[in-house]
């Protein structure tokens, strides 16, 4: 009898314990606390600084002079003092009073030529500034400057600055091989060269940013920020920060040139600054009055070392780890000044763009004048979606749809059609990349995609196939593991449903189809993600650093320019060279509160090279808006369509569009784009010259051949010298329209 | 955040990676609105940030938007007194000296300002001229409470001037106060929420442990406001059901009870038309229609960046006459101002034509947002009306499936059956009466010339068959249940292959109730449904039953195999079986007028299913009426052992699988 029972004590027992268990962890557990992180900065406080009053104009010599600038060097501390012998303005690397409400360490970095971060023993913060006492400096005069070498004393860290002259410009480097790190206990964190040159108080102008299009910063306004600005040149490495989830907002816009600037005075003096070495290891950092210091300075910051969070266990233990070899670059600041009618952002912007010209990254465009515009037009073809056993296929537009689509608006005199096709890849978009093949029978058998593809590029209406070889969807086929990139710490750089591949995979990939590619005489191709991201990846026995991973992206482009267009979203410059057509460009900046301004930097740049086209207006909300800031900033229209009504696409990867029929949007298409193409028609092809605000509201831009566009973004009419600017409307003047 | 009802999926997180898709340039928040299924549907902007306004305030807690005269009122709490600004400049100022800590403020008609003093404990009226005329403390009338304070931190003031206090920490509501400040009651209280886990702890703690815990009392209204129909709302932080409150006359609650809402709401704005604007604590901004329907949210908290939009600590919302919203950001001390877009204005279009009833003309609006966004609910809803008004049944039966609104997808089916009755009515009857004739010339062919021998032939040896004879032998469980049970145990009547086919049955019954429930009765989304679960829900409870009965009556003498549990437990299910699918397949052509017939057939059926199982019970293990009863409790508590048992097994097995899953990944990326 008693054996019958053993089983049904011992399941009691389990039964028992299990109850306590669970009630006691109903009853018990408070709930979360949250956890703050406090990290402590433990900094050098500097010797007590020498009078800084003694720094006088007589303590500065003249190092170097050329017909545009003169250069005077302070020996003491390094600082610079740069005439602009057009204008006779003179910028300071320095503050010319010192500011007693800045604390020492600040008043140090103000004033220094070179601030270095350090780390001692792996832990310990540390910074120092050239300026301080604590630093040995040796000046050689050469021709068109001087080469400074700077010994930071305690951390035994040593690196030569070289500043030159050269025709307008000056630059400022500190080679790689110069730099030496004597006590192994002490590594280099990060160096500032020169932060406060131009640096202001509270006077007339603004610092420039490339946040997104581009923004302003005015020097004369108090700030709400409490922040300053710090962005990523070419975004996050995820390589060295691991994959860091970014919650359900947003992400601020990407910085894709590694610009800066300052003007001082409107149109009378100011400088474009330019990352040329080590762009792809340095930070935009921007401070306006009142953050911290009361200056307004702008500044690159050159990263050498970066601290990383390694995971010891499971549980979500880390453990921070600094960067065990130097980051290697010659670090380079071009400052390029300019005068008069040129210092403005749109200077700047030109400026700039001559430099991209002069290097062969951009190229002067030849285009029809008078040509209607371009209208970017996307497809989903198809997407998938999990079924009851298996994924189901959600067709969205076939082959056939869409030529009738095509045909349909080439009838209505939208001619000048740039279209990308997005998920035709068996399975549909998600999961497609990266292999892409074969063609997703649903929406057209591989001849039929061939031809449709060939027909219309025969129209010249090239059909852009979507790729993407960075980001492997978690379910795609074409790579295995050893393909995902590995960040330093020895994870995979994964998304929830991503995986970022390794360049050496990326590059194998995306050859072996370019190649297939050209054997089906496809010969555009969009690709995605790869404009936007620059990982370092850490395999390994396969590592690649964030510049040896843009050189072998580049490469890979470049060695298929010749037979392929390619069609980026939002590259980084050092993509620009085999960039054919520049997809979702952005039209604003990312809203911070320090920015006081929007700027179309960016399409300035471009405009006259390269056909721009913003993001996708079948998601505006302002439709009239959206089209005068088209009009405004030179940009093409995009929109992304489908046959089928897109609640089809509400349990797929694409639930982000949620119109998109074009039976709905065809008429709306059709007059966005007249709207647009009634302006800038004109002026295709045609670089900008300058931009004014007239006053809030109403913008003036004047393109290379003498065509003007007035822009009216209040509710009321304007008027301007005899011409009436309608509200929310634009008017052409010049050239041979009036 | 905590959204009842709405979920917003991980695919949003996904899409913040793949390129080519900067639809975000500009505004730092997305918008979403309530598509199919109560999904959180992304949508165009609705709100963009215009502005920020900066002002010389300190923990400032309430503004106010005066329509009359542009002037925007702030109750600057920190420095005890209320500016007016407008045009982005402070005017002025009134109250220093005054005023000890002003929390809530509220203009009435006649430009009188009242404002709720926490630090004074009472409520102080100035004229337009800024002078004080009134100053109430704290009610002396016995129905107020002895024991309760009054400590008002917000209010709000009718079109008859009586003025609505919501005092903190007030259990019993809102404060009623007359003009001249003499209590009225008590109105708007809010219920306390049980949770099971406060359930549990009552049970077991000790007198002294629920001493320690805070006292369950209901939260009082965090804010309130009088909308332009004179009714007062309040919002309570806190609440996941009922957190925004509509209060009559007579203080009940008439805003609709399934509002999706968050637990955090903080203040609540009321437009002319009646649209309300909830702003939740964590920098959302909730928008609803009249009738409670949610629009629109949007917005977000700055954590990491400063970007222009985001809020740090919002307290405050308003919203002026050109429809900018006004939101007081305590933390940084400023004004954020929002404007609408073109789409929320189109929007706001088709929402008044709606409440209006003017249904037809606002088709032409609804259509055009539907452009905007196929999934809008609300405009599937309103086109829906509107082809119902115009007698288009067939268009707004469509439309209503789409709105997912099962009443009115109900009321227009209702229409269409009406009318195709009416039209077919004398076709039908006319088939029936052939029908019965056909059926009687057959009969007496038959007794004839025997017709039917060869048929019944087939029938006979058909059913002579020992699967269908077993199958057939379910239907006596209808008039002899007893009798069948024995028959069942003693003489074999089933076999476990017909029981079999039997529980297929059944899981296809389950997967038609899915599928082929008329939409108006239907529970559940077929888009939502993985296979897997059905036949989980459908196959686990069954199993659990037989296998813990199977054992418990082992151990407790009873007579019946496993075999016997097995097979007799289906059949005692025959009544479900046979009546479920025909009302699945009826509930197409009925309306919810007729919800009863549907109902109760299936109580009916799964009721004395139930019955029959327990009588099963009783006579395949041979037990007297006692036994049963034991039996039946014992074999539900073993059910509940072996799913305990189960689970603990499945997670110690996880943990080795996991342990084992990591050293081969570790091993494969070092190989």
């Amino acid at each position: 009898m008693h054996k019958r029972f053993l089983p049904v004590i011992a399941i009691a027992i389990i039964l028992l314990l299990g109850t306590i268990f669970i009630v006691q962890y109903v009853l018990f557990t408070d709930s979360d606390v949250i956890n703050e992180d406090l990290v402590e900065d433990i900094t050098d406080s500097a010797d007590e600084a020498e009078d800084i009053a003694q720094i006088r104009k007589d303590h500065y010599e003249r190092v170097a002079e050329n017909a545009h600038l003169i250069l005077y060097m302070n020996p003491k501390s390094l600082s610079l003092r740069i005439q602009n012998k057009t204008t006779g303005f003179e910028w300071h690397s320095a503050p010319v009073e010192p500011d007693e409400t800045m604390n020492p360490r600040w008043q140090e970095f103000s004033r220094s030529a070179l601030t270095i971060e350090y780390l001692e023993g792996g832990s310990r913060r540390g910074q120092i500034s050239s300026s301080a006492e604590a630093t040995f400096v040796e000046i050689d005069m050469v021709d068109s400057g001087f080469i400074a070498n700077v010994l930071f004393e305690e951390p035994r860290i040593e690196l030569t600055l070289h500043v030159l002259l050269e025709e307008d410009t000056l630059t400022v480097e500190i080679p790689d091989n110069s730099i030496r790190e004597e006590n192994a206990d002490f590594s280099l964190q990060t160096v500032y060269v020169y932060p406060f040159l131009g640096a202001t108080k509270d006077a007339p102008g603004y610092m420039f940013i490339p946040d997104g299009s581009g923004a302003l910063i005015r020097t004369d306004e108090k700030t709400l920020a409490t922040q300053p600005f710090s962005g990523r040149i070419f975004g996050n490495d995820d390589g060295i920060s691991g994959v860091k989830m970014t919650g359900e907002l947003p992400q601020p816009e990407n910085i894709t040139i590694p610009v800066f600037g300052i003007i001082r005075e409107q149109h009378e003096s100011g400088f474009v600054a330019v990352v040329e070495g080590g762009s792809k290891y340095s930070e935009i950092v921007a401070y306006p009055s009142g953050v911290t210091t009361p200056f307004n300075w702008v500044t690159s910051r050159f990263i050498y070392r970066e601290v990383y969070s390694k995971p010891l266990d499971r549980k979500g233990n880390v453990i921070n780890v600094n960067q065990e070899n130097r980051n290697t670059f010659d670090a380079l600041i071009r400052y390029a000044f300019l005068s008069d009618e040129d210092a403005d952002y749109v200077g700047m912007a030109l400026r700039y763009r001559q430099m991209l010209l002069n290097q062969g990254i951009l190229r002067e465009a030849n285009v029809e004048q008078n040509e209607s515009i371009p209208v970017r037009i996307e497809f989903l073809a198809a997407e998938n979606k999990q079924g009851l056993l298996f994924n189901n296929i959600v067709p969205m537009t076939t082959v056939g749809q869409m030529r009738s689509i095509l045909y349909d608006l080439w009838n209505h005199h939208l001619q000048q059609l740039i279209v990308v096709v997005r998920g035709w890849s068996q399975g549909g978009a998600t999961g497609a990349s990266p292999s892409h093949f074969p063609f997703e029978r649903s929406t057209g058998s591989k001849d039929e995609w061939l031809d449709f593809v060939s027909d219309f590029g025969q129209k010249r209406i090239p059909v852009y196939l979507f790729t993407d070889y960075l980001a492997a969807h978690t379910e795609g086929r074409g790579f295995s593991k050893a393909d995902i990139a590995q960040s330093i710490s020895g994870q995979f750089i994964s998304y929830p449903f991503l995986h970022l591949l390794n360049p050496f995979a990326t590059d194998r990939i995306f050859r072996e189809q370019m190649k297939r590619f050209k054997e089906y005489d496809i010969s555009n191709i969009a690709v995605a993600t790869i404009g936007e991201r620059l990982i370092s990846s850490h395999d390994e026995g396969k590592i690649s650093s964030r510049a040896n991973t843009a050189n072998i992206y580049a490469n890979m482009f470049s060695d298929f320019s010749e037979s392929i267009r390619f069609a980026l979203y939002n590259p980084n410059v050092y993509l620009w060279n085999i960039t054919f057509q520049y997809l979702d460009i952005p039209m604003d900046s990312s809203g911070f509160l320090m920015e006081s301004d929007n700027v179309p930097f960016l399409q300035i740049v471009l405009r006259g090279s390269m056909d721009y086209f913003g993001s996708f207006i079948n998601f505006k909300g302002n439709r009239t808006q959206e089209i005068l800031r088209h009009i405004d900033y030179g940009s093409y229209p995009s929109f992304i369509l489908t046959h089928d009504d897109p609640v089809k696409l509400l349990d797929t990867g694409s639930a982000w569009i949620y119109t998109s029929q074009y039976e709905v949007l065809r008429d709306e298409i059709k007059s966005v784009y007249t709207k647009i193409n009634d302006a800038l028609k004109y002026v295709r092809g045609e670089s900008f010259i300058s931009r004014d605000t007239l006053t809030e509201g109403i913008v003036k831009n004047t393109y290379t051949n003498g065509v003007s566009i007035f822009i009216n973004y209040t509710d009321e009419n304007f008027t301007y010298m005899d011409i009436v600017i309608p509200a929310q409307d634009f008017v052409v003047i010049g050239g041979n329209q009036n | 955040m905590k959204i009842k009802n709405i979920t917003i999926s991980a695919i949003v997180l996904v899409l913040l990676l793949l390129s080519g898709t900067s639809v975000f340039a500009g505004v730092p928040y997305h918008t979403y609105t309530r598509g199919l299924n109560n999904r959180a549907v992304r949508t165009q902007t609705v709100f963009e940030p215009l502005d920020v306004i900066n002002l010389p305030i300190n923990e400032a807690e309430d503004i106010f938007y005066d329509r009359q005269t542009g002037i925007l009122y702030v109750a600057d709490t920190g420095n005890s007194r209320i500016l007016l600004v407008k045009n982005d400049e402070v005017l002025s100022s009134l109250g220093e000296g005054v005023l000890d800590r002003p929390t809530g403020l509220f203009l009435d008609d006649q430009g009188k300002l009242y404002v709720a003093d926490q630090g004074k404990s009472s409520v102080i009226v100035f004229n337009p001229q800024g002078e004080v005329v009134n100053e109430f403390g704290r009610p002396t009338e016995p129905l107020f409470g002895r024991d309760n304070d009054f400590v008002p931190m917000k209010l709000a003031v009718d079109k008859r001037g009586n003025i609505y206090v919501v005092s903190e920490g007030s259990v019993d509501g809102v404060v009623q106060l007359s003009h001249r400040g003499s209590f009225l009651g008590y109105i708007g209280s809010n219920r306390t929420e049980l949770t099971f886990r406060m359930l549990l702890r009552r049970l077991v703690f000790t007198e002294e442990q629920r001493e320690q815990l805070f006292k369950k009392v209901p939260p009082s209204p965090t804010n309130i406001t009088v909308g332009a129909d004179g009714l007062v709302y309040t919002v309570t932080e806190g609440l996941t059901s009922q957190a925004i409150k509509r209060l009559n006359i007579a203080g009940t609650n008439i805003f609709p009870d399934k509002t999706i809402s968050t637990n955090a709401m903080t203040d609540i704005a009321i437009d002319e038309k009646g649209n309300i604007f909830a702003l939740d604590r964590q920098g959302y901004i909730l928008v609803y229609d009249s009738f409670g329907n949610l629009l629109f949210m949007f917005g977000g908290r700055d954590t990491v960046y400063e970007r222009l939009g985001l809020l740090r600590n919002p307290v405050a919302i308003d919203i002026n006459d050109s429809g900018y919203l006004y939101v007081l950001d305590k933390e940084r001390s400023v004004i954020n101002v929002y404007r609408p877009t073109e789409f929320f204005r189109h929007v706001m279009e088709g929402v008044d034509l709606y409440k209006q009833g003017l249904y037809t003309e606002g088709h032409a609006v609804w259509n055009d947002i539907l452009r905007m966004n196929s999934s809008f609910i609300l405009a599937h809803r309103a086109i829906a009306k509107s082809y119902f008004r115009q007698g288009n049944y067939e268009q707004a039966l469509a439309s209503f499936r789409l709105a997912e609104d099962k009443q009115s997808y109900s009321d227009a089916y209702w229409q269409i059956r009406n009318f195709w009755i009416q039209r077919n009515m004398s076709y039908v009857l006319l088939f029936i009466l052939i029908f019965i004739l056909i059926r009687l010339i057959l009969r007496m062919c038959d007794k004839k010339f025997g017709i039917y021998n060869y048929p019944k032939d087939i029938y006979k040896r058909f059913s002579a068959m020992k699967l269908i004879r077993e199958l057939r032998f379910a239907l006596r469980f209808f008039k002899h249940p007893l009798d069948a049970f024995y028959d069942l145990k003693v003489s074999k009547s089933a076999s476990v292959l017909s029981a079999s086919l039997l529980y297929l049955w059944l899981l296809i019954i389950e997967i038609s109730r899915i599928y082929i429930t008329g939409f108006s009765f239907s529970t559940v989304n077929p888009e939502d449904v993985n296979l897997m679960q059905v036949v989980l829900t459908t196959f686990v409870p069954l199993a659990l039953f037989v296998g813990s009965n199977h054992l418990v009556s082992t151990i407790s003498d009873g007579e019946g195999t496993f075999k016997d549990v097995y097979i007799a437990t289906i059949y005692s299910l025959t009544p479900y079986l046979v009546l479920a699918m025909p009302a699945f397949i009826i509930s197409n052509i009925l309306t919810l007028n007729e919800v009863f017939l549907f109902n109760f057939t299936l109580i009916i059926a799964g009721g004395w299913s139930l019955m029959l199982l327990c009588i099963m019970i009783k006579e395949i293990h041979n037990y007297t009426f006692k036994e049963t009863m034991r039996n039946i409790g014992v074999t539900i508590f073993g059910a509940v052992v072996i799913v305990i048992v189960v689970f603990i097994l499945f997670i110690l097995s996880r943990q080795v699988v996991d342990f084992v899953g990591s050293i081969i990944e570790e091993v494969s990326i070092r190989a």
